[in-house]
């Protein structure tokens, strides 16, 4: 296991080359530069700008001085905001991204896990079907669509929600009561048979139940101190949501169907343990899969979201970046992206072995 | 409990299935009687309702899409009209089950140390500790060497064999009345299923635990169970002594089973299978639904279907059969080559 995640960690930077260089030299094949829209410029000036950030040069003194920058630490200058450097840049923007992408990943993890499963339990029933349109829906429409219709009805006719902005006011202490709750409601049971129970617990699925328990009381108070980010976390949320809660009601029916759920029954375990204990872990799996996939599309839909809503984070200076030709901001989120999604990616499969223990690393 | 009240009483227990094409009857009028301690073999070919019934008793086939008439038993409880706690506290420490196939019976996900003590928890309220104790222990008594580390297994760890051990260790575990074994070692290895039987004979007899065998082998019923069953389409065909349904089978299916079972004691290479395929259950015959594979077959067997109606057995002992026929007595109508002599 510890030698598996190193030799992922060591491909890392190896994958991050590959994605700079496709990168580098796509962006130089679209028309234009970074100084094609400034008006009037004369050939001097832009000789001299060129010059200045080394766009005379070669395109392997060009490539190689980009990666040395990018080895020590420098993503290099932006050509639209010549004050800042890309590192300043990123280092303003992540934070909302992040926080809008965390909040939209919990939330959607949250209302499409529980749809799923409880679709799965009551197949057929009125909330199966209710759930499964919404989610077809959801995953369907594409949200440069529901952003706006969301705007318009909670926001604009019903005044609800601010349109959009972003501030935000973290309400952390509800996850701490409710931890704490936990605590006190489990801590007889620990106390009477010992920390085994503990780990018990945590064998079954219900250890990550009350991970994504605390997180979404997190994200949800923190919605509630912070309206602004409500409209842009649920666009967000709402295509992944729908995904996982097919994903999840596809995975609960298939293992639920299984013999080994029948001998659950048999041992005379209740039905809330059958399904908690016993089906959710394996039923989990697929969603687990698409996790990887899914914080990429987080990422990419945040450019979309944030460009609607205006939010300042890096997927809007990405999309503002790629049409200005801002050549070294659009890699430098690149290789933001690209690390979160290569990270994110590791810390999936390693999930994925704990849940599955089957699965091995070699 | 009165002596002569049974520990389980099937009477008159239906099954169907609801299905595209029309009700599916899996289980059709099944009269039953297990008695503490006793073992009972049920045997029938694939798709008679061997497992449906038991799983029927168990109430773990789910409803809907299934349907039930008639009741079953528990002590003169009917099973049918338990709340879902009490059904709870029937399935796994009055009545535990081990299935058919180990390989897909067990959790994959979980060690087997929850999968065993979760249970004795629940039955036994035992706390953690005392779980494991309890869970080693019953591993140790199926034969899993090292129990108490083998708890902090999955099972992909064990083999075929082993798990069927873990699976009547979780069986046994909570001291059931009775242990229904859903073809216990179809699933297994040849050389295993001896082990496995041998096990659960010795562990049940140390307990006095009532057995259900669910097979479709002769030769395991001969050896473990006090009376047989044998099970056609969905009904009980004949039921008597292990001795007297082997010694002188009454119904021309039971003859035809045995017929086509191998023998060492015989010289006789040639095995007789019993003509034609299993019905239909949505299309079965009218009347005797053996009738359209019986040598002795006659009008009656299509006009009225023959209900379970003691015969004369050694002893005074109960043996019944649904037939019209008495075979004993009548020498075979159709194609005898294909059948075999009668017997005796």
């Amino acid at each position: 296991m510890g030698r598996y995640v190193l030799r992922r960690i060591l491909w890392m930077p190896l994958v991050l080359f590959v994605l700079v260089a496709a990168s580098f030299f796509l962006i130089r094949l679209a028309p234009g530069g970074p100084f094609s829209a400034e008006r009037s410029v004369s050939p001097e000036i832009l000789a001299n700008m060129n010059a200045k950030y080394h766009l005379d040069a070669p395109w392997w003194e060009q490539f190689a001085r980009y990666v040395g920058g990018v080895l020590q630490g420098d993503l290099g200058p932006s050509f639209k905001f010549k004050d800042r450097t890309v590192n300043q840049i990123l280092a303003n923007g992540i934070g909302p991204t992040v926080m809008l992408g965390a909040i939209a990943t919990v939330l959607a993890l949250a209302i499409g896990l529980v749809a799923g499963t409880i679709g799965a339990v009551k197949q057929n029933s009125v909330f199966d079907y209710g759930s499964m349109s919404v989610a077809t829906f959801g995953m369907s429409v594409p949200n440069y669509v529901t952003g706006p219709i969301l705007v318009l009805v909670f926001a604009l006719t019903w005044k609800a929600v601010p349109v959009s902005g972003f501030d935000v006011s973290f309400a952390l202490w509800p996850m701490f009561v409710v931890a704490g709750m936990y605590v006190l409601w489990r801590g007889a049971e620990w106390a009477k048979s010992g920390l085994g129970s503990v780990t018990f617990a945590r064998e079954s699925a219900c250890f990550w139940l009350l991970v994504l328990l605390l997180a979404s009381c997190a994200a949800v108070t923190t919605l509630v101190g912070s309206p602004k980010l409500i409209l842009p976390s649920v666009t967000l949320a709402l295509p992944f949501a729908s995904r996982i809660a097919r994903l999840m009601r596809a995975g609960m029916l298939e293992v639920i169907g299984q013999d080994y759920v029948r001998t659950a029954r048999a041992k005379g375990l209740s039905e809330t343990t059958v399904v908690v204990r016993h089906a959710l872990k394996g039923g989990i799996l697929p969603v687990v899969s698409y996790l990887g996939p899914a914080i990429a599309g987080v990422l990419t839909g945040s450019l979309v979201v944030e460009k609607i809503f205006n939010i300042p984070g890096i997927g809007r200076e990405f999309v503002e970046a790629a049409l200005s030709r801002d050549y070294f901001l659009v890699l430098g989120i690149v290789v933001l992206d690209g690390a979160l999604l290569v990270s994110f990616n590791l810390v999936v499969d390693v999930v994925y072995g704990f849940l599955d223990p089957r699965i091995r690393y070699d | 409990m009165a002596d002569d009240t049974p520990l389980l009483r099937l009477d008159k227990l239906s099954t169907w299935f609801r299905t595209d094409r029309g009700p599916v009857k899996a289980v059709d009028g099944v009269d039953l009687e297990v008695r503490a301690g006793e073992s009972v073999g049920v045997v029938g070919e694939s798709g008679s309702g061997k497992s449906v019934t038991m799983l029927s008793v168990m109430r773990l086939v789910p409803s809907p899409p299934a349907q039930h008439q008639g009741r079953v038993l528990w002590k003169g409880e009917d099973v049918f009209g338990w709340n879902a706690r009490r059904v709870r506290k029937f399935r796994g420490r009055e009545c535990a089950m081990i299935f058919q196939d180990p390989m897909t019976s067990l959790n994959p996900y979980l060690k087997i140390g929850l999968q065993l003590t979760e249970s004795i928890e629940l039955h036994l309220g035992l706390g953690h500790h005392a779980a494991r104790g309890r869970a080693a222990e019953m591993l140790g008594r199926v034969g899993i060497a090292m129990p108490e580390q083998r708890l902090d297994d999955y099972p992909h760890q064990f083999s075929g064999g082993m798990r069927q051990r873990v699976m009547i260790a979780m069986a046994l575990s909570c001291d059931p009345q009775l242990l229904i074994a859903d073809e216990p070692t179809t699933a297994l290895d040849v050389t295993i299923q001896a082990q496995i039987l041998e096990l659960i004979d010795a562990q049940r007899k140390a307990a006095g635990t009532g057995l259900v065998l669910i097979t479709h082998s002769l030769g395991v019923v001969a050896g473990m169970c006090d009376r047989t069953v044998v099970m056609y389409a969905g009904r009980v065909v004949e039921e008597g002594r292990t001795e007297d349904v082997f010694a002188s089978p009454r119904m021309p299916y039971t003859i035809g089973l045995l017929k086509s079972v191998p023998r060492l004691d015989v010289r006789e290479t040639r095995l007789v299978p019993v003509p034609g395929t299993p019905p239909d259950p949505q299309r079965l015959p009218s009347g005797c639904p053996f009738r359209v594979r019986c040598p002795w077959a006659e009008d009656r067997c299509a006009a009225e279907r023959p209900e379970l109606r003691e015969v004369q057995a050694p002893g005074a002992a109960r043996h019944r059969i649904a037939c019209h026929v008495d075979v004993t007595t009548t020498p075979p109508r159709h194609d005898p080559a294909s059948f075999g002599k009668v017997n005796p």
